[in-house]
């Protein structure tokens, strides 16, 4: 791509207590692309998506938002950036409905009160433009939707906001192979939109799919980050399992990344 | 190499958009069945009507206006400091405070109607002190990792035994005659307390539902982790309802003092059970998240309609007690079986 990437992170350190689980971690994101982000059980891949989300604050480390440094220290911070993560439990709460899920924390007010109209409309208008045409009722308990449906709004909620960055944390872990197929072809419509879209996933299906660049983690080091179309299948799964493939990979496990 | 692996999924070809079904703003009368909203609210209503009926058939006079507006001002009470444990209920917390803040505020008023002589400061100063109470407790169960049951019991006692020392054990009487109307009489016959209820139900109810500390009250008892990620401001949220219960709690106390023509430290004590009874009652779930002050307000009068059906049937207040227990689990196992039916459907 031409442009340069809309979310850089370099040299980000992160701990938990005596555990340092990212090391020196360099991760970029590209506008209209979907990066894959793969790695082993325990490999960092959370851990570095609460990092960019500010759920968790970096030790050390730059984060850059359109080429400039920005200090994330919460939520907030990064919602404000144009920074959505939909989290693999889906962030969801199950007794309230759709548009009020869609709008959490964040509703929007005419004077004192809520503004229902327009949240419905703005919600409506969302999942309209991402084509889903599953949910019938804006004012459907979450609780009553299917798998697939409940990642759409998941996903719609993080759209709802002009951002610019979605991750998604294992969008199809739990569905089946046609919810799969759905929402795999919504993520490639949001990068299609143009909107920078990271994807976590542990399906190697999947990945080479959707994905235009794959950033593989190992054992809290970013062993590569390397465009889709130019490595294999078995290459990404040495980068997964060994942190190193070939040419490309982490080198004498000094974490530096080829 | 790259085409073999790519293009496996035929996911990658951007579809032309195909033509959509727009999805239309939900208009609730298309969709009760969906909504959540007063249909819902009012599920124990139906219990309350078959108890009144019950109670006419049994006994006459149930349904008289007189005897209507006998139960309201019974209940006033315990229906405005219920409000303030619908907040917290709703929060999933529980505040068992409630009733040493009733005294606390109480207390505080008929102090200063006595020593001052004006009903308006002593109601400004009891409601401040009643607020402040809850703020404290709120803050301490928000932010230190213990549970609200064990913050709220211990300042249940620490609140009461402080009333009692402040007060010297004793009734803090007399209030001026016109404060002790306020119980009995009012506009239409209707005493002003019930008045007072009935405005601030509709006030909390209206807080509840359209305002934005309203639904962030929902999300903190809905799903704690999901309101944090989202950015609420979980802690401030938590505490705020303590807050609005202590508040919620000295207005009752202040009633109760009006009522009873004087204020003690332990006049509030019995009253805990009842309000958590009419909210749990009412079909707010302990466990937070769901509810409503329409509920609560239908728990509210259907205990209120057991004891005075109680007294017009003139049972002794030990039976009165049994029936009480069984009625009320009677009413809670229908409302339970038919939302369990409902699921099931």
């Amino acid at each position: 791509m031409s442009q340069g990437p809309v979310l850089e992170l370099r040299g980000i350190n992160k701990s938990f207590g005596a555990v340092q689980v990212l090391h020196d971690v360099a991760f970029s994101v590209y506008s209209g692309e979907v990066t894959a982000l793969v790695g082993d059980n325990g490999a960092g891949k959370s851990t570095l998506v609460k990092c960019i989300g500010g759920i968790h604050p970096i030790d050390a480390g730059d984060y850059f938002f359109e080429g400039e440094k920005v200090h994330v220290s919460g939520p907030r911070d990064a919602a404000d950036l144009g920074v959505e993560i939909v989290y693999q439990d889906l962030a969801l709460c199950d007794n309230l409905d759709i548009v009020q899920n869609m709008f959490l924390g964040r509703e929007r007010k005419s004077g004192l009160v809520l503004d229902e109209a327009t949240m419905e409309e703005m919600a409506a208008k969302t999942l309209d433009g991402l084509s889903v045409r599953t949910v019938t009722s804006l004012r459907q308990y979450v609780a009553s939707l299917s798998g697939g449906q409940r990642q759409t709004v998941a996903i719609a909620k993080a759209v709802l906001w002009n951002s610019k960055v979605v991750i998604l944390d294992e969008p199809t872990a739990a569905l089946g192979v046609a919810q799969t197929a759905q929402v795999l072809e919504l993520v490639r419509r949001l990068a299609d939109n143009g909107l920078a879209v990271v994807l976590i996933s542990h399906n190697m299906n999947d990945v080479f799919a959707v994905s235009d660049r794959i950033a593989a983690l190992y054992l809290g080091r970013m062993a590569a980050q390397v465009k889709t179309s130019e490595v294999t299948h078995s290459q990404v799964v040495e980068l997964i399992t060994a942190g190193r493939s070939g040419e490309l990979g982490i080198k004498n496990g000094n974490g530096a990344a080829s | 190499m790259p085409e073999s692996v790519r293009g496996e999924g035929a996911v990658k070809a951007p579809s032309a958009a195909p033509p959509t079904r727009s999805i239309k703003p939900a208009s609730w009368l298309r969709d009760t069945a969906r909504r959540p909203g007063w249909l819902g609210d009012l599920s124990m209503l139906p219990a309350l009507v078959v108890l009144i009926a019950v109670l006419s058939v049994l006994t006459e006079g149930v349904l008289t206006p007189s005897n209507i507006i006998n139960v309201c001002s019974q209940s006033a009470v315990v229906a405005i400091a219920a409000i303030g444990a619908t907040f917290v209920i709703l929060t999933g917390g529980i505040d068992l405070s409630t009733g040493s803040v009733i005294g606390a505020g109480g207390v505080t008023a008929a102090w200063v109607i006595t020593s001052t002589g004006s009903v308006l400061a002593g109601a400004a100063a009891g409601i401040l002190a009643g607020t402040a109470i809850g703020l404290v407790v709120g803050t301490v169960a928000a932010k230190l990792p213990v549970v609200p049951f064990a913050v709220t019991l211990a300042a249940l006692y620490v609140v009461s035994g402080a009333t009692t020392l402040l007060s010297h054990g004793k009734t803090i009487a007399p209030v001026p005659a016109g404060f002790i109307e306020f119980s009995i009489d009012g506009p239409g016959g209707v005493p002003y307390s019930v008045w007072l209820a009935v405005v601030l139900y509709a006030v909390a109810q209206t807080v509840l539902t359209r305002t934005a500390w309203g639904r962030r009250v929902l999300h903190v008892g809905a799903n704690v982790e999901v309101a944090r990620i989202s950015g609420v401001h979980v802690a401030r949220t938590k505490a705020s309802v303590y807050a609005v219960a202590g508040l919620f709690s000295a207005i009752a106390g202040i009633v109760l003092t009006s009522g009873l023509a004087g204020a003690s430290a332990s006049m509030g004590g019995p009253l805990l059970l009842n309000i958590v009874g009419a909210v749990v009652l009412g079909g707010t779930s302990l466990f937070g998240g769901r509810g409503s002050l329409l509920r609560t307000a239908v728990g509210v009068l259907f205990l209120g309609f057991v004891s005075n059906g109680m007294s017009l049937l003139g049972l002794a207040s030990f039976d009165q007690q049994i029936i009480t227990g069984a009625v009320i689990f009677i009413a809670a196992s229908v409302d339970g079986i038919g939302r369990w039916s409902r699921r099931r459907s």
